[in-house]
């Protein structure tokens, strides 16, 4: 059954205060950010610290990185490329997934709440577990899949109709922001594919050069794989790069109707 | 049991279906001068009613079976629970079909022969 109680580690208590001193207090935000090591055996805590925004950089990662290098240097998260293109830094922010390195201080008002992506198992602090996630990924092959050319220097080419069709899957950095936003990815992610895999798998599906369109259909049809979408439309609201997944997981339907699979 | 893509299918050709249908039920009721156990018997003695209410019956009963096994499937995750309420609901449906069916048939032909 669905589990309706949470467990008692799972109740998150007031953590450490890190006031900040000598700074104009109209240049002050709060941050309030998810702990949680599995190290010792106490409960997940929130932490509080101040941060003088005029000696700190425009962004949430700048903010983190700063905690992490002048306040508490045990906070933990993910983070590489700071301009929005590795996924890395994915994480609830204000309630909402995003991506730390694209967020802005200033669009957030009042307090800054800062938590581990949603319903994932979380390894430390804001790092969560995507091994599932990426075995997701890797099961619906995000691979070519094509006959071998009589001619090996013969080029796969594209038209640019053909290309344009991979526009709005392609672009996706696998941040796991819409598929961790999703309820039904919640209540089902051991079976249910997910917003971002499925985008994926439309990204394969949609590729001209392709041959096994007919075979990755089959693949995904199935109730739990893909048919637990329920157009609920978090992911598109959720998704940082502006994309709109659930687009994408209404062509995989249509497209299987289509072909009669 | 449907599952997959019919389970998608016929969920959705259901709801389409039941749209018009509902419109109709309103708007006839609507025009029974009065709620009374002899009008509605009268009611559903005429044809174009009776065929009318025998499809919404039928159709609101299925979408509500399929709609049901959507919810089962979301929430509960033991296999072995949620094949016995996806046949129990399944049950319900037939009978629930049947009886809907069963019982304007009744009137009808009580009525009209």
């Amino acid at each position: 059954m669905a589990e309706f109680t949470l467990p008692l580690n799972s109740i998150v208590k007031n953590g450490r205060y890190f006031k900040c001193e000598n700074a104009d207090k109209k240049n002050i935000r709060i941050f309030k950010i998810y702990r949680y090591n599995p190290d010792d055996e106490s409960n997940p805590s929130v932490d509080t610290y101040e941060i003088d925004t005029s000696d700190c950089g425009p962004m949430i990662l700048d903010a983190l990185l700063k905690i992490k290098n002048e306040i508490d240097t045990t906070i933990t998260f993910r983070r590489s490329c700071r301009e929005g293109i590795c996924g890395s830094c994915s994480m609830n922010i204000d309630g909402r997934n995003a991506l730390a390195c694209t967020k802005s201080i200033d669009d957030i008002v009042g307090d800054i709440k800062i938590y581990p992506l949603p319903h994932m198992p979380v390894l430390k602090d804001l790092v969560t577990d995507l091994t599932d996630f990426y075995k997701q990924y890797e099961s619906v092959k995000p691979w070519l899949q094509a006959n071998e050319p009589e001619d090996l220097a013969t080029e796969r080419l594209q038209s640019k109709e053909e290309l344009a069709e991979l526009d709005g899957s392609d672009e996706c950095i696998l941040c796991a922001c819409c598929s961790t936003s999703c309820p039904s990815y919640w209540w089902n992610s051991d079976k249910y594919l997910g917003p971002a895999t499925l985008m994926q798998a439309y990204r394969w599906i949609a590729d001209s050069r392709d041959n096994h369109q007919k075979e990755r259909l089959e693949q995904l049809e199935d109730t739990f794989k893909l048919y637990k979408c329920h157009t609920i439309m978090n992911c598109t609201n959720a998704c940082p790069k502006g994309l709109n997944p659930a687009k994408q997981i209404a062509k995989i339907k249509s497209l299987i109707v289509e072909n009669k699979i | 049991m449907l599952h997959g893509k019919k389970h998608w299918l016929y969920h959705r050709f259901t709801a389409i279906l039941l749209l018009p249908l509902i419109i109709w039920f309103i708007y006839s009721l609507s025009r029974v001068p009065e709620i009374t156990y002899s009008n509605m018997i009268l009611w559903t003695s005429k044809t174009p009613n009776y065929i009318f209410l025998f499809v919404l019956i039928l159709i609101s009963a299925r979408h509500f079976q399929l709609g049901i096994q959507v919810i089962l499937e979301d929430y509960i995750s033991n296999k072995k629970i949620r094949d016995f309420y996806l046949k129990l609901i399944n049950t319900i449906y037939y009978l629930l079909s049947f009886l809907g069916v069963a019982s304007i048939t009744k009137i009808y032909f009580g009525v009209n022969i």
